[in-house]
């Protein structure tokens, strides 16, 4: 079992042994003195010093990575001397500025001690280093030969191209594919409207956002603009929300940010969205109503309600709502809606968005996401049999890695190892390069030059941030390299060149300057001509084939309990796994850390007598898996949920042997329309076998016990108070015992639990800005969690029986009178002039009182000294000390970066402007719930979202008057209020 | 473990290597070399001023020379026992007292950074390619440059890793580098001439002038019956005096997260 460890002369030497040491070094000890070390470090000048860069500052770098998550995100890279310590969004993509937790995390990938730190080739069964020469040579000579399989992710853009050209020029064949892809939705686009396309969604402005499963929020689509985009629809301020209502099995982050549930049946989601159609169409008529009539008559609402698992007046409530909304929008299912007949949901659910409205506003067909050709389940397994049937003699794989990713039941594994040439250009040694002959190691994104088509005719440049920190080349640097090696010319010596050529047209004369400029300016650039050519209609009709498409009502269920797969925002498909920030990133459903689980209803683990962490034994026709059980109220008692991602056994020391890969439990079935693998649906046997298997939780209580910690507030109740209420911050800037009237500044944060969705971006931006240790399972499971911000995932009963879910980001809330503050015999924690609750390393002697006194329990204590094995230690920011055991530690509102700005405002004699500072978590919020700055600037935006009518003070009934204020999560749903209603915000001792 | 700064050393070796790659090396192996930078907030940063790499004019200041002979100062710099021995032994007192170079003409930068940088090899063979060619140190320096190949100098000077020193602030208020570093024109060999030590910087920090362990004078004059308001710390000497207000002051905060985070 991979337990993460990473503390340092830990367990192994026992408090005897050393005090025993202690006893016989004590007297040399003794004559070390405090103070500075020894000066007898050196100094190492550049060379040569780079251009634009001084010693000891961040230099930013505009670039766009494609492999860090489901979209395509444009990143700004903090580079200090040669090595990218941050990684922000880029405001200028439609990421605007924000990054997944998941995104951020691709600095571990990037600084992963396991990469290929060079060429190898596998001599009897080892792998042994070997020159690019000899590899290229090699590689070139199979490749060759003949019946050659190129296999990449998705390419777009010049990549796409050079591919295809590479294919041409070696007489090879060249397959784009990626797990997870969007096969059915493009297959049921296409039946619709002629389009086999992903179209665009616009979350911002729908009022009426019906999720049929989509994980929108986390993994599905483009999760942090459309994020960003329900965000914004979200907003409470003035004006209604946008309700959202999830239908499907399982409650997924997406699903436990709805106001709504509808809990359909696995398998039932397309009939359950056809009798939403008809509801609608009945109500709202038309056109649209009028062309599909026919094939929605069957679905009525009572057809389908026993098949669906859903009432039928639920269904005609929810059809009611939808043909009352302004402007709603249906989105099709992820991979846990997936199941055999994946293109008939995706279709109904076009049909529902076609009779509400939707297409060509919030569903619009111009200005779609570029995904780049895909080759979809059935294509991999159609490759699988052509592999076996000898029609490859080489394979050549980059970037992918379906030997994990695909069900072994494809027989893709198995095929592959029986192709007499494997080439590997992976960056690690995953299940699929480990059965290569050679391998022939590519640099990562932030060290490759490219660009990736956003929409079309808008691209964004990625450029190297920094020299490789392996003995790397550019994946597309060694196919050229093989082409060369063979006398295939290509006519470009380096693919820096070849994409430098694809844009000198679109440059105009002067090409260095515009490549300079498009470089720095964002990064951002676009083709005027290729867009004008692809404005294509954004409301295309439905096809007659669409129109009378021989829907059937769905076959009353059996009684058995089905599978549901799903991907999580922490490891995707499976490429986060080998990150320790992304391990310890708390799930945002479960709370579980390095661990795979078995999510199950109350009522299916009751027979089985099994609770939180009872291994749990689940088997289908194609395999079995055991996994500890996580009793959630918010998946149906005939389906069980499982995270994909885990379970790898080649993937490097993080990863293998952690958790299961659930892959195992399918037999391949895929769908026959489009191809698209059955991820869910499949019916499973569960056992409990007995016994338990750790799976740390990571929060202590499902409810925050009526503390008023997680607080939800109804709509109108929220709209109400806006107009009634506003709170006076004099209070919260002035009243603190501490605060100093001389000082400019009292920093302050608000965040907006309406916009916070759980998603954990900032917890892991909080990881890279801090240098926070990551601890491993043992630790965790112990309670030794170092993270600074948590995500507490609070449920809420509502009046119908059902439930709420808030999730409350909490950090240290540097309360103006801190508990932690008086306890401290050494003053090492105190406060600022300025407000915050600092906390001084080296001053810190280790008696962690102020963790017992702090009633947050977010201080952290340096249990062990924690080390990350080169080269992860390069991504430490040199901004911020690394702690070592026997000292405490929490969030100070990055003050690095305060002083960053106060130091920038000095220089220019004025005081620190609004939105000079922004902390690490705010800068990487999706959603933007995060605000910073200084409350005693009336102006300022937090000054503004602390005053607004939602805000309250986490515990504040302590009168440790936090500068955090929390603005209140609003519902639709009919949850209870408790007695203190519109009272609204309290920051001080007042009642309850 | 606090590695930081070590790490930074060996960083700054790595990228010393890519430095030279980068000057003279092709498009698709150099890494973002033609790029422009672009600051926290996303806006774009005036054109970086690339002048460090054509040698300007060497400054003419006040001092003035002794007749040291560069021989002289060679044998100077063997001779002398303050300080750690140099790889090549670089005679400050020359450069700067006989020739009258400035500081921040070898270590550029250290206005807008939080380090005083040590100078490129590339910048001591801009004189060092013609003058005092037939010296032996030049010709060790040379060697280092045709080898390609940084100088690995003997650190001097070291705030521990809990200490976050901006050069950059120090230098805007126009604190003279001899504040902290000692008499450089006068050193053959560069010795640490101040104890770096907290107590140290506050004598400036405090504007008081007396010699004082800051955290042990707090540490000694706890107050555990003193309520903590500002008036009550102000008892126990936390709060010594007013405190600066961090822009426009003269006096460098007191504050401990000035430094320590």
């Amino acid at each position: 079992m991979n337990n993460g460890d990473t503390k340092r002369n830990g367990m192994d030497t026992s408090r005897r042994d050393f005090l025993k040491v202690l006893g016989v070094a004590g007297a040399g000890a003794a004559t070390v003195s405090c103070g500075p070390p020894d000066v007898g470090d050196k100094l190492i000048p550049y060379l040569v010093p780079p251009e634009d860069i001084v010693p000891g500052t961040n230099v930013t770098y505009s670039t766009v990575l494609s492999e860090a998550g489901p979209e395509p995100l444009g990143v700004h890279a903090a580079v200090r001397d040669g090595r990218v310590i941050k990684l922000e969004g880029n405001p200028a993509f439609p990421n605007r500025g924000a990054l997944s937790a998941l995104a951020q995390s691709t600095l571990q990938d990037l600084y992963d001690p396991d990469r290929v730190p060079g060429p190898r080739e596998k001599v009897d069964g080892d792998w042994t280093e070997a020159t690019w020469e000899a590899a290229v040579q090699a590689a070139a000579t199979a490749v060759g030969s003949g019946l050659t399989l190129l296999l990449t992710p998705p390419a777009t853009g010049s990549a796409a191209a050079f591919y295809a050209e590479w294919a041409a020029a070696m007489g090879a064949e060249w397959v784009a594919w990626e797990p997870l892809g969007h096969e059915a939705m493009q297959a049921a686009n296409e039946i619709a409207f002629g389009r086999p396309e992903v179209p665009a969604y616009d979350l911002a402005a729908a009022d009426h956002v019906v999720s049929f499963g989509a994980d929108f929020l986390a993994t599905w689509l483009a999760p942090v603009e459309l994020a960003g985009s329900y965000a914004e629809a979200r907003d409470v301020d003035g004006r209604e929300p946008a309700k959202l209502t999830f239908v499907g099995p399982r409650l997924s982050l997406t699903g436990t940010n709805a106001d709504a549930w509808l809990p359909a049946r696995s398998g039932s989601e397309a009939s359950l969205a056809l009798a939403l159609a008809r509801e609608v169409a009945e109500r709202r008529g038309g056109g649209p109503a009028a062309r599909v009539q026919s094939i929605l008559a069957p679905f009525t609402a009572d057809a389908v309600a026993e098949a669906s698992g859903v009432p039928a007046e639920r269904i005609r409530a929810l059809g009611e709502e939808i043909a009352a909304a302004r402007s709603p929008v249906a989105l099709p299912p992820d991979v846990s809606g997936q199941g055999v007949y994946a293109t008939e949901v995706h279709l109904a659910v076009a049909i529902l968005n076609y009779v509400a409205g939707a297409i060509g506003t919030t569903v619009r067909f111009n200005d779609t996401p570029v995904l780049g050709d895909a080759a979809s389940y059935a294509d991999m397994r159609a490759l699988a049999t052509r592999m076996r049937a000898g029609e490859f003699r080489t394979v050549v794989t980059a970037g992918v890695n379906p030997a994990y990713a695909l069900p072994a039941a494809s027989g893709f594994a198995a095929a592959l190892a029986d192709v007499p040439n494997h080439i590997s250009l992976s960056t690690r040694l995953d299940e699929t390069a480990s059965t290569a002959n050679w391998l022939l190691p590519s640099s990562h994104e932030l060290e490759s030059w490219g660009d990736v088509e956003l929409r079309p005719g808008t691209y964004g440049l990625r450029q190297p941030v920094m020299r490789p920190v392996f003995d790397v080349r550019q994946r597309e640097d060694i196919l050229l390299a093989m082409a060369a090696a063979i006398g295939r010319d290509m006519g470009v010596e380096s693919y820096g060149e070849y994409l430098q050529a694809a844009w000198r047209e679109a440059a105009g004369a002067d090409f260095e300057a515009w490549w300079h400029a498009a470089l720095s300016e964002g990064a951002v650039v676009t083709r005027p001509a290729a867009a004008a050519a692809e404005a294509a209609e954004a409301a295309p009709p439905l096809s007659a084939a669409a129109a009378n498409y021989p829907f059937t009502l769905p076959e009353p269920p059996d009684d058995g309990t089905v599978l549901v797969l799903y991907p999580t925002a922490q490891f995707y498909d499976g490429r986060g796994a080998n990150r320790r920030w992304m391990q310890e990133l708390p799930d945002a459903v479960t709370k579980a850390v390095w661990s795979s689980w078995v999510e199950m209803h109350p009522s299916t683990a009751e027979p089985l007598g099994v609770e939180n962490g009872d291994v749990v034994e689940v088997s289908t026709a194609a395999g079995t898996v055991r996994a500890p059980a996580f009793v959630y109220r918010g998946i149906r008692p005939d389906a069980i949920g499982i995270p994909l991602g885990q379970g790898h056994t080649e993937f490097g020391r993080t990863a293998t042997g952690v958790g299961v890969n659930p892959l195992e439990l399918l037999d391949g079935t895929a769908d026959p329309r489009s191809g698209a693998l059955a991820y869910s649906g499949a019916p499973v046997d569960l056992t409990a076998p007995g016994g338990r298997d750790r799976m740390p939780i990571m929060q202590g209580s499902d409810t925050d016990l009526d503390r008023e910690i997680g607080e939800l507030l109804r709509v109108d109740t929220a709209l109400a108070m806006a107009q009634a209420h506003q709170v006076d911050l004099t209070e919260l800037v002035e009243a603190a015992w501490d605060s100093d009237p001389n000082s400019p500044y009292r920093w302050g944060m608000s965040i907006d639990l309406n916009a916070c969705n759980g998603c954990g971006a900032c917890v892991t931006a909080c990881y890279a800005e801090n240098n926070v240790p990551t601890v491993g399972k043992d630790l965790c499971d112990q309670g030794r969690e170092m993270s600074w911000m948590q995500i507490m995932r609070y449920y809420e009963e509502t009046e119908d029986d059902g439930f709420q879910t808030v999730h409350v980001p909490v950090l240290c809330q540097q309360c103006g009178d801190a508990p932690c503050e008086p306890v401290c015999p050494v003053y090492a924690t105190y406060h600022t002039p300025e407000g915050l609750n600092a906390q001084v390393y080296n001053r810190c002697v280790g008696t962690r009182y102020c963790a017992n006194n702090c009633p947050y329990k977010v201080r952290r204590f340096n249990w062990y000294t924690y080390e990350d094995p080169y080269p992860l230690n390069l991504q430490l920011n040199p901004d911020v000390t690394v702690r070592q055991k026997g000292v405490m530690e929490k969030c100070t509102f990055c003050v690095q970066r305060i002083n960053r700005a106060k130091l920038d405002a000095k220089a220019e004699g004025r005081p620190v402007e609004d939105g000079e500072v922004v902390t690490a978590c705010m800068q990487t919020c999706p959603t933007q719930a995060i605000r910073f700055g200084n409350l005693k600037d009336p102006g300022s935006e937090v000054s503004r979202a602390a005053k607004g009518s939602r805000g309250y003070g986490l515990m504040a009934e302590l009168n440790t008057r936090p500068a955090v204020t929390y603005l209140k999560a609003v519902t639709y749903a009919p949850v209870a209020e408790g007695g203190h209603g519109a009272g609204g915000a309290d920051h001080g001792g007042e009642e309850h | 473990m606090i590695p930081s700064r070590k790490i930074l050393v060996v960083m700054l070796a790595v990228a010393g290597a890519a430095g030279f790659v980068m000057a003279f090396g092709g498009l698709a192996d150099g890494p973002a070399e033609r790029s422009g930078a672009v600051s926290r907030s996303g806006a774009i940063d005036a054109p970086a001023q690339q002048a460090r790499t054509t040698a300007p004019l060497l400054p003419v200041t006040e001092w003035t020379g002794t007749g040291m002979t560069a021989q002289e100062a060679i044998d100077a710099h063997a001779s002398a026992t303050d300080g750690p021995e140099q790889p090549i032994p670089f005679n400050h007192r020359f450069h700067v007292r006989e020739i009258g170079m400035q500081c921040a003409y070898c270590h550029g930068g250290v206005e807008s950074s939080a380090i005083a940088p040590i100078p490129p090899v590339e910048l001591c063979m801009g004189c060092h390619r013609i003058v005092g060619a037939q010296l032996e140190p030049v010709q060790e320096l040379r060697g280092y440059w045709d080898r390609g190949e940084p100088i690995p100098w003997e650190r001097v000077y070291k705030v521990p890793d809990f200490v976050q020193f901006p050069h950059e602030a120090h230098i805007r208020n126009e604190l003279d580098c001899a504040e902290c570093h000692g008499p450089v024109e006068d050193m053959d060999r560069v010795s640490k001439a101040t104890s770096l030590s907290m107590g140290w910087c506050l004598e400036c920090h405090m504007g008081e002038g007396q010699e004082t362990d800051y955290a042990t004078d707090r540490l000694l004059a706890r107050d555990f019956t003193s309520p903590p308001t500002p008036e009550g710390r102000q008892s126990v000497g936390l709060y010594p005096r007013a405190i600066d207000q961090n822009y426009g002051a003269t006096r460098g905060p007191i504050d401990c997260t000035a430094c320590h985070y």
